[in-house]
């Protein structure tokens, strides 16, 4: 596994702020907000993580960016999104989303042939609608907890429930399923798409790093609202749990 | 006072209460809604027609879009759940501090960004009554590639509705920044955050007035 595909990875996954960015994979649940026993290693890694992308991911993906147009990257993206498509076909029918996993199945076959092996995406515009679930999201429908919070060094905020639930979507990754070396094929290919990820999402990071107060905890909790919004797949911000006996939105006038 | 007096005054209070309460805890009826809606649906609108007027200054349209936002967000009721138990504990002056540069924070932070829109359209889907009488208002950003989810919650106040809070797919700013402001307190105290807040406000600010 290469690192910058991990590190870019990671950073994908704590940008929710994003407006005009694409909908990218991401990771978590609620439950992990107030339960981060290992803050202290998990800051740790969140700073290695933050270098690596200062001073080698930022560095590469700019220069990347520099080299293509964005009607190239965003091609190279919808490649490896098509790539995965096994991840969401199964984690679909993990959660008998039966309709769901055959639009999957039926996205891949348009564009793989008509959309040249996954660089374009005809079948959103015959309107049929990308399902993406991966298996920690799985997992979560199934009512497993996610356990502490924990920052992976190069692929960023997860839990041990995610963590699991990444090794599967990697093994469900056409680039393993067709490589007799898959770990090699995935190092390399992860590089590419990272650093092509990176680039398309250059101003959502500055914009992340600009809004928050302290970048750690604006992480842990973006992470887990959203991985908690997608395991949901919920219409609408629903009132959120009492924390510390104050629940969001009500707060007892003096 | 004479104790039978105070019993009276005690009685009374305790009729308003239960009078309040309800009223206070009900369920947002259609009309909250379609009102909230319509407060939601004009904001866009207005907001949008900044963005497409062509020929504006960079300042002019932050200033614009500063003075929209600023008539439709209730930054008291939002600072205060921001900041949650910590309120109780802080002083007025504190409390106002943080209001001031909390307001700051994101009119510099989202001011800076506006240079991104690019003829994206807002599409108002629908509205939800919440249990403690807030009302939901979906909304999707239409661009070129999917489509983004936000939703508004927002509040009667003397019969307006201000937004206390914007969901972006699934991520609650109000959520999202309270256990930053919760874990900078806890770390650092009151006076720390708003100093926080305050240093970066600046550096913000002198970074856009270098870049124009």
């Amino acid at each position: 596994m290469s690192r910058t595909r991990l590190a870019a990875l990671s950073l994908a996954l704590l940008l929710p702020l994003a407006v005009g960015c694409v909908k990218y994979p991401n990771h978590w649940d609620r439950e992990t907000q107030g339960n981060d026993p290992f803050e202290n290693q998990n800051r740790a890694v969140f700073e290695f993580n933050e270098d690596l992308d200062t001073y080698v991911l930022d560095p590469v993906a700019s220069g990347w960016e520099f080299i293509t147009f964005e009607g190239l990257r965003e091609s190279v993206q919808k490649f490896f999104i098509n790539l995965a498509f096994p991840r969401r076909f199964f984690a679909n029918l993990g959660q008998a989303e039966g309709r769901a996993a055959m639009d999957e199945l039926g996205r891949f076959l348009l564009n793989t042939t008509v959309g040249i092996g996954g660089l374009f995406d005809p079948a959103t515009h015959v309107g049929i609608p990308l399902h993406n679930e991966d298996f920690g999201q799985m997992f979560g429908a199934w009512g497993i907890g996610t356990g502490p919070f924990w920052v992976l060094p190069f692929f960023g905020p997860s839990n041990p429930r995610d963590a699991v639930g990444l090794v599967f979507d990697l093994a469900f990754d056409l680039r393993t399923i067709a490589s007799a070396t898959p770990i090699g094929t995935l190092a390399w290919t992860g590089a590419i798409q990272n650093v092509n990820r990176r680039a398309l999402v250059d101003e959502d990071i500055d914009l992340a790093r600009d809004a928050a107060l302290d970048l750690y905890v604006f992480s842990r909790d973006a992470y887990g609202q959203r991985r908690d919004a997608a395991i949901a797949n919920r219409d609408f911000g629903a009132d959120l749990p009492e924390e510390d006996g104050d629940s969001l939105y009500d707060f007892p006038d003096e | 006072m004479s104790s039978a007096l105070r019993l009276r005054r005690v009685a009374a209070g305790l009729v308003l209460a239960t009078l309040a309460l309800p009223a206070a805890a009900a369920p947002a009826s259609e009309a909250d809604q379609a009102a909230a809606r319509a407060a939601v649906d004009a904001t866009v609108a207005d907001v949008l027609a900044v963005l497409r007027t062509e020929g504006l200054s960079r300042d002019d349209r932050i200033d614009r879009i500063e003075s929209i936002a600023y008539e439709r967000f209730d930054f008291q009721t939002i600072s205060k759940l921001v900041l949650a138990r910590n309120w109780r504990k802080m002083s007025p002056a504190q409390r106002e501090a943080f209001e001031q540069e909390f307001k700051r924070h994101l009119s510099v932070t989202y001011g800076k960004n506006l240079d991104r829109y690019d003829d994206q359209d807002v599409e108002v889907t629908s509205a939800r009554g919440e249990s403690n009488g807030d009302v939901t208002v979906r909304s999707r950003i239409m661009g070129e590639g999917d489509p983004i989810e936000v939703d508004y919650r927002l509040r009667d106040r003397n019969g307006g509705w201000y937004v206390i809070d914007v969901i972006i797919e699934g991520v609650s700013l109000l959520s999202n920044f309270r256990s930053q402001t919760q874990e900078v307190i806890s770390q650092e105290g009151a006076d720390a955050l708003i100093r926080k807040l305050r240093e970066k406000n600046e550096e913000r600010e002198a970074e856009t007035a270098a870049a124009s």
